[in-house]
Parts: C-alpha cells; sequence; structure tokens
C-alpha cells in the first residue's frame, strides 16, 4: 500500500503541468493582483453629485441626514449639491455631476451612464439600503444589539465602508453585499485575494478529473491495466484522493503563507477556520473533478470541457473577473451562491476575516462539506464494478 | 482455463462479436488471429470483464469473470495493445507499481521486478523515464510491467505492433519461455507469422466469429491446397498452363509477369511432376520453388479474403 502511494505521488509531483497551475500560477497572479492593484485607494477622485429633496418623511430625511453626514466625513469621497430636479438634471446632462440622488421614504439615484463612478454611488445607496434594513431586522428580532449596532454606523464606519466599495468597483471587484457587526476594517482588493484561493481550491478540480480518468479504462490504458489488476478500483481511487487532497492543501498553505508573510496582506487573525476552510475547499474541488471524471460514457475531451467550465464558471461566478457578479446573484438568484464552491470558499473566508460571522462561516464549511460527500458518492457509485460499453 | 461460449457483443448495429465460442487450455500458447476490426481486442477485453457483454458466458479458472473476480484477476497477466505506464515514473518505478497491485510482500516484490527486468532485457534502462526509450523498449516494458507478478495466465494483446524487428525476436523469444516456466499465454496478433512460430493452438477470427481452431497442421489440412509452386522468370504459353492444369493434384494456376504460381492439393511429388513437365516442354525459367500453405492462405480459403485486407 504504501509502496503505491509513493509512486502515485512521484507521479504527480512530476507531472510539471499541473505543478505550475497549482503552485505556480496562483502565486504569479497573486503578485500581479499586488502589483496592479495595491495603490488604487489613492487613484480615486471626489464624484460630484446632486441630490433633490422630494419628501419629508421621517425615511427621507434619514437619507438626508446620510447624505450629509457623508459629505461632512472630511473623507472626499463625493460632493453632494442639494439643488432642483431641473437643475440637477441639466448638470446631470452636461457632465457635471454623475449621478442625482433622490431624497425621498424611498430613496433613488439617477444615473447617465455606467462607469466606475456611478457604480460607486449604486453602492453607496446600497449601502445605505442594506444599513436601513439591517437597523430594522435588529429593532424587530434583536432589540437588544441596537446600542451596538449603532456604535458601528459611524460615519467612519459608512466612509470604510463605502470606500472599501469604491476601490473594489474600480478593481472590477464584487460587490460587498454585508456589512459585519464585527466592526472589522479590510482593505477592498483583500476580496480578490479570497477569490484567488477559491480559485486554487477549485484547480483541485484538474488533480481529481486526472486521478480518475487516469483509472478510467475506457480512456487510458493505464487505468485499463488497473482495472483488470487484483487491486480494488476504490482503493486505488482513494489512494489518490488522499494524496492530492494533501498536494492541493499544500499549494492552498503556500499561496496563503504568500499573501500574509511576502505580501503582507491582511487575511485575518483565525488560522485555524482559515485553514479549515481551505481544506474543505480543496475537497470540493477535488471531489469535483473526480465526478465529472467518473461520468459514464463521455470522451476525455468532453469531461475536460466540463472540468474546465465548471472551475473557471464556478470562479467566474464568485466574482474573481468581473465585479458585481457575486452581489448580482445574490440579489436574483441566491441559491447559485449558496452552492457554488468558489462562492462559498470567498464567502468562509470574508465571514471569518471581515464579517466575524459564525453562523455564516458554519453554513459555507457545512455546505462544502456536504457537497464534498455528495459528489464523492456519487463518483463511488459511478465507478464502483463498473463494465464499460467500449474501450 | 478459459471457456468462452456463445459470446456476442454489440456496438450499436454492429455486431462485434457474434457467438464467439473459444476454449484455452492450462499451459499452451493459443493464438487468437485475425485482421484488424475482427473481434481480437472485444474478446480479450469482455474476458477480463472490462465490456458489458450482450450474450454468452465466460469462465475462467472454472469461474465466472466479473469484475470484482480479484482472486481469478490475480492469477492474470495483461499486456494492452497499447502501452499502459506512468511516463512519470521510471522503467523499475513503473514495473514495481505495477507489481504492486499483486504482491504486498516487499522482498518478494523486489525479487519480481529484478527477474522481470532481466526477463525483458531492460537492465540498462532502469532509470529512464518510458519517454526515453525507443518503441522496441517501450514494448518490453509494457510487457514486464504485465508479467512482473508471475501470472499463470499472461493475456498479450498485439504486443508486438510497431516494434523493430530484433525486439520482436526477443519479445517472442520471451514469450516462449514464460509458456516453458508454466503460464498459459493467450495471444492475439494479425501477423500469421508470428503465431504461427509460437502458438500451440490457434482459433482464426473474422467479423466476430471464431471461423476455424485448432493447430497450424490441423487448421492448414482444412484446406483444399497443399502445396504452393512458384515459377518465376518463366515465358510460357496459354496452352501450356492448361497443360500444367491437367496435371494431378493440381486445382489452380495464375500466371502475371512471367511468374506462374501452381496451386496443388497435397500429395507426394507435386514438384517433381511440375519439374518433369517443364523439361519436356523445355520452358526456360528463373527460378522454381515449393512452399507450404500459410495461415493466410487459410484464411484467404475460408473468408475469399487476404488476412492483412
Amino acid at each position: 500500500m504504501l509502496h503505491l502511494i509513493k509512486y502515485r505521488f512521484f507521479c504527480i509531483v512530476r507531472e510539471k503541468t499541473t505543478m505550475f497551475w497549482g503552485f505556480v500560477f496562483p502565486l504569479i497572479l497573486c503578485t500581479l493582483f499586488y502589483a496592479t492593484f495595491g495603490d488604487v485607494d489613492h487613484n480615486l477622485e471626489c464624484i460630484d453629485t446632486a441630490a433633490v429633496v422630494r419628501n419629508e418623511t421621517a425615511e427621507a430625511k434619514a437619507f438626508e441626514t446620510f447624505l450629509s453626514a457623508m459629505e461632512d466625513s472630511g473623507e472626499d469621497l463625493f460632493s453632494v449639491e442639494w439643488t432642483t430636479e431641473k437643475e440637477a438634471k441639466e448638470q446631470l446632462k452636461d457632465g457635471k455631476i454623475s449621478g442625482i440622488f433622490y431624497v425621498d421614504t424611498e430613496p433613488e439615484l439617477f444615473v447617465a451612464g455606467s462607469g466606475i463612478e456611478e457604480s460607486v454611488l449604486q453602492s453607496v445607496l446600497e449601502s445605505y439600503m442594506g444599513r436601513y434594513q439591517m437597523i430594522q431586522d435588529v429593532i424587530r428580532e434583536k432589540p437588544e444589539k441596537l446600542a451596538a449596532l449603532f456604535e458601528q454606523a459611524d460615519s467612519e464606519a459608512i466612509y470604510e465602508e463605502i470606500s472599501n466599495k469604491m476601490s473594489t468597483e474600480a478593481r472590477q471587484d464584487e460587490y460587498v453585499e454585508e456589512t459585519s457587526l464585527g466592526g472589522k476594517k479590510t482593505d477592498g482588493m483583500i476580496q480578490y485575494f479570497f477569490s484567488l484561493i477559491g480559485m486554487t481550491c477549485m484547480f483541485g478540480c484538474f488533480l481529481g478529473f486526472d486521478t480518475v480518468v487516469t483509472l478510467q479504462a475506457n480512456i487510458s490504458p493505464v487505468g485499463a491495466r488497473c482495472c483488470v489488476s487484483a487491486a480494488k478500483k476504490f482503493r486505488l481511487i482513494m489512494i489518490d484522493f488522499v494524496l492530492i487532497c494533501i498536494i492541493n492543501f499544500i499549494e492552498t498553505i503556500v499561496l496563503f503563507a504568500y499573501m500574509t508573510k511576502v505580501l503582507k496582506l491582511d487575511m485575518g487573525e483565525e488560522w485555524g477556520k482559515n485553514l479549515l476552510i481551505s481544506f474543505l475547499g480543496c475537497l470540493v474541488g477535488i471531489s469535483l473533478g473526480i465526478l465529472v471524471g467518473s461520468i459514464g460514457k463521455w470522451k476525455e475531451s468532453t469531461k475536460i470541457g466540463i472540468v474546465l467550465s465548471v472551475s473557471l464558471g464556478s470562479s467566474f461566478l464568485s466574482g474573481l473577473m468581473i465585479g458585481g457578479i457575486k452581489g448580482l446573484i445574490e440579489e436574483n438568484c441566491p441559491i447559485i451562491n449558496r452552492i457554488n464552491p468558489a462562492s462559498l470558499i470567498s464567502d468562509a473566508f470574508y465571514s471569518v476575516a471581515i464579517y466575524q460571522d459564525s453562523d455564516r462561516y458554519f453554513r459555507d464549511v457545512v455546505t462544502m462539506a456536504v457537497l464534498a460527500a455528495v459528489f464523492l458518492g456519487g463518483s463511488f457509485l459511478m465507478v464502483r464494478r463498473v463494465r464499460y460499453d467500449s474501450i | 482455463m478459459i471457456r468462452i461460449e456463445n459470446l456476442v457483443k454489440r456496438y450499436g448495429d454492429l455486431v462485434a462479436l457474434d457467438h464467439l465460442n473459444l476454449e484455452v487450455y492450462e499451459g499452451e500458447i493459443f493464438g487468437l488471429l485475425g485482421p484488424n476490426g475482427c473481434g481480437k481486442t472485444t474478446a480479450i477485453s469482455c474476458l477480463l470483464a472490462l465490456l458489458k457483454y450482450d450474450k454468452g458466458r465466460i469462465t475462467v479458472f472454472g469461474e465466472e469473470m466479473r469484475p470484482d473476480s480479484y482472486e481469478i484477476k490475480r492469477k492474470i497477466g495483461i499486456v494492452p495493445q497499447d502501452v499502459a505506464v506512468f511516463p512519470e515514473l521510471s522503467v523499475r518505478e513503473n514495473i514495481d507499481y505495477f507489481c504492486g497491485l499483486y504482491i504486498a510482500e516487499k522482498a518478494l516484490r523486489k525479487k519480481y521486478v529484478r527477474e522481470a527486468i532481466d526477463f525483458t532485457g531492460l537492465e540498462g534502462y532502469q532509470k529512464m523515464r518510458p519517454n526515453q526509450l525507443s518503441g522496441g523498449l517501450l514494448r518490453r516494458l509494457n510487457i514486464a510491467c504485465g508479467i512482473a507478478h508471475k501470472p499463470k495466465l499472461i493475456i498479450m494483446d498485439e504486443p508486438t505492433v510497431a516494434v523493430d524487428p530484433q525486439s520482436r525476436n526477443h519479445i517472442l523469444e520471451g514469450i516462449q519461455r514464460l509458456n516453458k516456466e508454466g503460464a498459459t499465454i493467450i495471444y492475439t496478433s494479425h501477423y500469421m507469422e508470428e503465431v504461427e512460430q509460437i502458438c500451440a493452438r490457434i482459433s482464426i477470427l473474422d467479423h466476430g466469429r471464431s471461423i476455424a481452431t485448432g493447430t497450424k497442421e490441423e487448421l492448414k489440412r482444412m484446406i483444399k491446397m497443399g502445396e504452393r509452386i512458384t515459377i518465376e522468370g518463366v515465358e510460357i504459353t496459354s496452352e501450356q498452363i492448361q497443360l500444367i492444369r491437367e496435371l494431378p493434384h493440381v486445382f489452380q494456376t495464375e500466371y502475371d509477369n512471367q511468374c506462374l504460381v501452381i496451386c496443388c492439393s497435397a500429395a507426394k511429388k507435386n514438384l517433381m511432376r511440375v519439374l518433369h513437365f517443364l523439361e519436356e516442354e523445355e520452358i526456360v525459367f528463373g527460378k522454381i520453388f515449393s512452399e507450404l500453405p500459410t495461415l493466410n492462405d487459410v484464411f484467404l480459403e475460408i473468408t475469399g479474403t487476404e488476412l492483412r485486407d
């Protein structure tokens, strides 16, 4: 048994392509992210806006106060000119302002374009609405936490959140749709690095896929040889599974260490939880690769296409490539975020490092564990005592 | 040792194995001969419980072969048509890995690996990776991985495809040695010379059916032709050819490009009679020789097509 493990370990680590994509590529990407986005916070200019009062209700007054507080915060995030709707629209048409806030029972934003500035203004409004809703929820469900909530909801915290969002948007990053009650501040680009760890975990798909394809008699001659041997196929797969879990986990640890020790990024202090997320992320990625590799009659090229689509699609939907995707999904089809492995990984990291939300963290890790179990169970049923239609 | 009864395997409308019946006896080298696509590899894959089949029964060592028949598999060694080794492992590591799928005991495995390396003549290449080996050496490695655990039954599926003559001889001699050491061997090939050279019994497959089974002598006795006489560099008239056809035991002649082929049924002095005729007619020729029928002739006569078609 040990010598089978030894030789399969050699096979995996001597495969240069796998090692490059697993170990080197995430480090390169991480370095590039760091080099590219390092100073973006300081490159953004103040955004000119107009505000039009439409209503005098308590809700409208609250939004008016919020805008005033944001403008007076001392941070040059955006400026607000209080004016009439007609003048505001003319200024918007002339390009003098980027958007108009309507102070109403239900606040609105009117923009003329879809650039970064408009996106940041949108996030300001959404942030306000989110906080407003949160306060409503706390009053309804946990009124005893209200005092703590107001302590957090000072203008500095709001600025921090919007500033994070601004820099995040500037990098085409995803929308951070929840606010922590833990009062944890973070650099907006951290989200990118969490997604990068998620991507590295999802690269485990390829390791899992290679493993199971190598042992498929209808795809690989080595698989045929192994299938007719005296060794149980499940045992061979389990050997590989354990090995690639360890290797993929080491890959994420190396990446994590590079981020925290070399790039000095603040990835949170709860290493135990972070390691568990990484491990479960690897487990989900690998088991997903094993599942796709196990699916019956498709050609290897078809399966490779599926693995690529699933791993990159998962990273895409988690917001690694285009900002706002995850938030968009959260608004329209949240179930995808609940089961998308890359989203779960990045969300779990965020729950630990930013939100400090144990319930959310627990939900994410349990979902990952369940997904891994389902994927592995499905694979087991498909490869167990299989006879092929053709070889 | 192996019995295949009424095996039917279809790929959609294509019938790959059509009520195939075979029996392999312990201690023999059994040849499965047939053109590409005749069902040799399919039959082997069914035998090894890799492929589903539509109908029939396969028993190996007296037991039905199933995917989880690990005790039967323990006694079988397979040398697949495609080289099945890990490119990331060295020659020795590959043999050790595949031997380890059968042999857990380290000392015994080490001995077996060394013997397999000696047997296949790979002593000087132990640390090389497969991509550093020539085609012939790669085939030898493929064999070493299949036989290292000393199986009682070895199945070799076209092990000499794309191999140089020197390596081919080495491989064929090795197979005969394995047989002498007690292994039963099933050898598939579309090279009739190889099968004829090493196999005690042969089954000729065509379109998924066994069209003839027996020793090579038995197979050759099944057909009309007993001797083929070829005369090269000969000028001969159609009247003289007609006279040759009328000689005893001659049943067919072909004349093309100064080469005359005379097919005779099995009888004594066929060549003498033809020589006597040539002398009487004062026919000048360059070369004359006589051949016994080959398995290709058997195949040709039974199916009407060349074995290598």
